[in-house]
């Protein structure tokens, strides 16, 4: 009992952090919604793991702890996917970025060059 | 793969990392001597596109032949660590520096806007290693010029003179069938650095891909805009300068891969 008041409290206080709007992110209605149901399935399998097994039989899956390694684990694919391409396109930002500095550069020695003449 | 201590050359330059074949031998052709001033002239409206990363061995003798015959020549300095950048400098290429190394497309894409810049009508991309011939690369500007081509890539299966090894033509050969299939061009030779594009076909193109694979990208983009293309013949000179670079079969699995998932 005193485990799951602990992996409670845990879920909501992470939550809590995943939904608090950060600089330069945008806070999506949609996200905030998804955290919710996420929070009230979590505490619902915490307090009835009998629950998640039954979910599980009903999906051929033998136990309740098989299905969560299963959703973890695509859970964690999804999430290598999404930091990925995250990346390229602040890659992307980046390279854009560097091309105009280096442009500029070039375009302020050519003018101090030609005034130099 | 590793640098070892008795190598002076940097391992980690474009040629090392993205193709391999490379070289800095005297070609046997005087060709500072056969040109005119006719054609200095000519050629002002071109630039030559020099992606530059640490090759302060070659970069300077590579700009001089360049020079005689054609005026303008943008090396475009990938954050190279050995002072490359002022050697090309003082050789007498405008260089134009990238505060962090981005790789060799996203400098040839630089150079594009450079080029553009500076009104070009030709862009001559051409490689800081000297594996190309300059001649080479006149003729295939004259070639533009003569018959309105508004593109030319160099190939180096068309004629005999480059001798690349049996597993290494495998590659290439593998590359270019892949390139084929996915984009709208026939050509013998995918990955040759040495290319003339012409000022409307420069600006359909936007090279994204930082990394690896340009020369893919750089076909594929250049098919769309349904521009005429030839293939023009070309010597790449291989020497011990590039066995010396090395892993040129590692980045050939590179680019086959980029290919393939695109």
């Amino acid at each position: 009992m005193l485990f799951q008041v602990l992996l409670i409290a845990l879920v909501i206080i992470i939550t809590l952090f995943a939904v608090r709007s950060l600089p330069g992110e945008k806070s999506l209605a949609i996200k905030r919604l998804l955290a919710m149901l996420f929070v009230v399935a979590a505490v619902i399998a915490i307090l009835f793991p009998q629950l998640l097994s039954m979910v599980a039989r009903f999906f051929g899956i033998g136990r309740g702890t098989d299905l969560l390694l299963y959703g973890f684990i695509i859970a964690g694919l999804v999430f290598a996917v999404l930091i990925i391409r995250a990346k390229a396109r602040s890659d992307a930002r980046v390279t854009d970025l560097a091309r105009e500095v280096a442009l500029i550069e070039a375009r302020l020695d050519e003018r101090l060059r030609s005034e130099e003449r | 793969m590793k640098h070892t201590d008795n190598n002076p050359l940097p391992t980690n330059s474009y040629t090392s990392r993205s193709r391999g074949d490379e070289v800095c031998k005297n070609r046997g052709m005087p060709l500072a001597s056969s040109r005119d001033s006719h054609h200095s002239q000519i050629n002002s409206d071109v630039w030559v596109v020099i992606p530059l990363y640490n090759e302060a061995s070659v970069i300077s003798e590579v700009i001089r032949e360049l020079l005689p015959i054609f005026p303008n020549i943008a090396c475009i300095d990938d954050g190279s660590q050995d002072g490359s950048g002022a050697l090309a400098r003082s050789a007498g290429a405008r260089v134009i520096t990238h505060p962090i190394n981005l790789g060799q497309g996203a400098a040839l894409q630089t150079g594009f806007e450079y080029a553009h810049e500076h009104k070009a009508r030709y862009v001559v991309t051409f490689d800081a290693d000297g594996q190309h011939r300059v001649a080479d690369a006149k003729t295939m500007v004259e070639r533009a010029r003569t018959d309105g081509i508004a593109i030319v890539f160099g190939s180096r299966f068309l004629d005999d003179r480059t001798k690349p090894g049996l597993l290494k033509k495998i590659v290439l050969k593998t590359a270019v069938w892949v390139t084929n299939i996915t984009t709208r061009t026939r050509l013998t030779d995918a990955h040759n650095g040495l290319r003339v594009i012409r000022d409307d076909a420069l600006a359909q193109i936007k090279l994204r891909q930082d990394r690896m694979a340009h020369g893919t990208e750089i076909v594929v983009q250049l098919g769309k805009t349904k521009l005429p293309y030839v293939e023009h013949p070309v010597e790449v000179l291989y020497t011990d300068y590039s066995k010396a670079k090395g892993q040129s079969l590692l980045n050939s699995i590179n680019i086959l891969v980029d290919l393939i998932i695109r």
